[in-house]
């Protein structure tokens, strides 16, 4: 009964566990992939069933305040898609599979509240999901896809959306905390 | 050191009494659930956790087996007792589809080991006190004492957004220690203004100090609020002038009314050398007509602390 670790170590806001990457967000690809790039997207999607999300990012003011925020706020955003079902608050449940994974490059809120990159989506099954991720600010997780001290990460009980057949959701996924 | 269980199994539905099974019977991986309750059926969703092999590294709660209805959001308490005196250094947390949250508590009104408790009222929270917190492992060295005959429930979280009923059935694991290996003890921090009173249609923000003892290790600490929580901070000081943020969420959601964040200080210690405020701060929006007071909301830290020689225990109570 191995539990997967944590994306977004559960709980966690100055921690020492990096507890992340997912047990299955070591890899990348998936349905919908990943694109960066600002704007755009929101096309109806090729199934009846399906819908798609474009994606934003944003960080809490406590985050933000955080004595273990040390480096700029810009950096690639990395993550994957959960049904919300197969999340609890310590992250997913053992046996849960990623829907998609995210991956959106050049996301910067040094002068700015919203990224103006986004996550496009397309071609999502109908459903609830959670987002887990994290923002690699300084630039070391794009072989672990973990995060380490310093980065903002989400938490598992936050970042919730709906996709709903053949309409584009908005979210803007928020990183509450910071690693230590 | 023997494999060790506390299992509750029976198939039941949420409300009923559940049946305790003592520690004679760790080895029991009993599975009570008739075939007509499975996914099989096709009527309910089996979302149970798979009873883990007896370990010696650990002792296990099993929840009994209860069925969460479509669209049922539920906390359930299911209540037990210590056997024995153990020593531990994390529990770990394991639940089936739609699980919100497993969290160990002590019950301030003990019931009968087994008793199964529908604890979804916010106001059920003052019945109960920190104990371990979920999949947060001590550094070596730390460890927490689990005195024998101690009452605690095991409070499960279930949000059923799913077309059928769920049959859950979830697994709480305290990892063991040699009580040797302890070299600083942890025990639990506990804050809470019990005056709690908000005006109605208008924002609150209040404060409250608690003394935190000279030689304090702060390892663990997190806020509680309620869904009209807007923003949380505790800051830590000798005195009112040397207050320094400590943790802070801003924007506080509505998500974190079970499952906030928690600040770890396990490799940078939080050193508390001589006597110290904390001083808890919390922002609320009452948006409706009427008063709100405590325990509908609520305004609360918790935490471990290492360096003391009991648990913490600050609660500002009505004169």
């Amino acid at each position: 009964m191995k539990k997967p670790s944590l994306l977004a170590a559960a709980l966690v806001v100055a921690a020492t566990t990096t507890g992340c990457g997912g047990g299955d967000t070591s890899g990348k690809g998936g349905a919908g992939g990943g694109t960066g790039g600002a704007g755009g997207a929101g096309t109806t999607t090729s199934s009846s069933t399906n819908g798609s999300v474009l994606m934003s990012f944003a960080i809490s003011n406590g985050a933000k305040q955080n004595a273990a925020l040390v480096d700029p706020l810009k950096g690639i955003v990395y993550g994957s898609l959960y049904k919300q079902e197969d999340v609890t608050a310590g992250g997913p449940i053992a046996g849960a599979v990623e829907v998609t994974s995210v991956e959106v490059a050049d996301v910067d809120l040094t002068s700015a509240d919203v990224s103006a990159a986004t996550w496009s989506g397309k071609d999502i099954p109908e459903g609830a999901y959670t987002f887990l991720g994290f923002w690699d600010l300084d630039a070391n997780g794009s072989a672990t896809f973990e995060p380490d001290s310093g980065d903002p990460v989400t938490l598992p009980s936050a970042n919730k959306l709906d996709v709903t057949a053949d309409q584009e959701t908005v979210i803007t996924a928020t990183f509450d905390l910071i690693l230590n | 050191m023997d494999s060790r269980r506390l299992c509750f199994f029976s198939a039941l539905m949420i409300s009923a009494l559940a049946v305790g099974c003592s520690p004679s019977d760790t080895n029991e991986t009993t599975d009570t659930t008739t075939d007509t309750t499975t996914d099989t059926a096709g009527d309910v969703l089996d979302a149970r956790v798979p009873i883990p092999e007896a370990d010696p590294e650990y002792f296990d709660f099993v929840s009994p087996e209860i069925t969460i209805a479509a669209g049922d959001d539920k906390m359930l308490c299911i209540h037990s007792e210590i056997p024995e005196e153990m020593t531990i250094d994390n529990l770990q947390a394991f639940q089936g589809k739609f699980g919100h949250h497993i969290v160990l508590l002590t019950a301030k009104e003990p019931m009968a080991a087994g008793t199964l408790e529908d604890c979804t009222d916010r106001k059920a929270m003052t019945k109960y006190g920190p104990f371990v917190l979920p999949d947060t492992p001590l550094s070596a060295g730390y460890g927490v004492l689990v005195p024998k005959g101690l009452k605690i429930v095991m409070q499960v979280h279930y949000i059923n957004a799913g077309a059928k009923p769920e049959l859950i059935r979830d697994v709480a694991r305290m990892h063991l220690i040699p009580k040797a290996s302890v070299t600083k003890w942890v025990h639990t921090m506990a804050t809470s203004d019990n005056t709690l009173t908000l005006p109605p249609q208008q924002k609150t923000s209040l404060h409250f100090d608690c003394e935190i003892p000279a030689g304090a290790e702060l390892l663990v600490a997190g806020g509680h609020m309620h869904e009209h929580g807007t923003r949380f901070e505790m800051s830590l000081g000798k005195d009112e002038a040397s207050l320094a943020s400590l943790y802070l969420v801003d924007p506080w959601k509505i998500e974190f009314r079970d499952a906030p964040p928690v600040s770890l200080f396990f490799e940078n210690p939080m050193l508390i050398a001589d006597k110290s405020i904390l001083r808890t701060n919390c922002d609320f929006n009452n948006e409706s007509p009427n008063d709100i007071i405590f325990p509908e909301e609520m305004c609360a830290t918790f935490g471990y602390v290492a360096g003391v020689d009991a648990p913490i225990d600050c609660q500002i109570n009505p004169q």
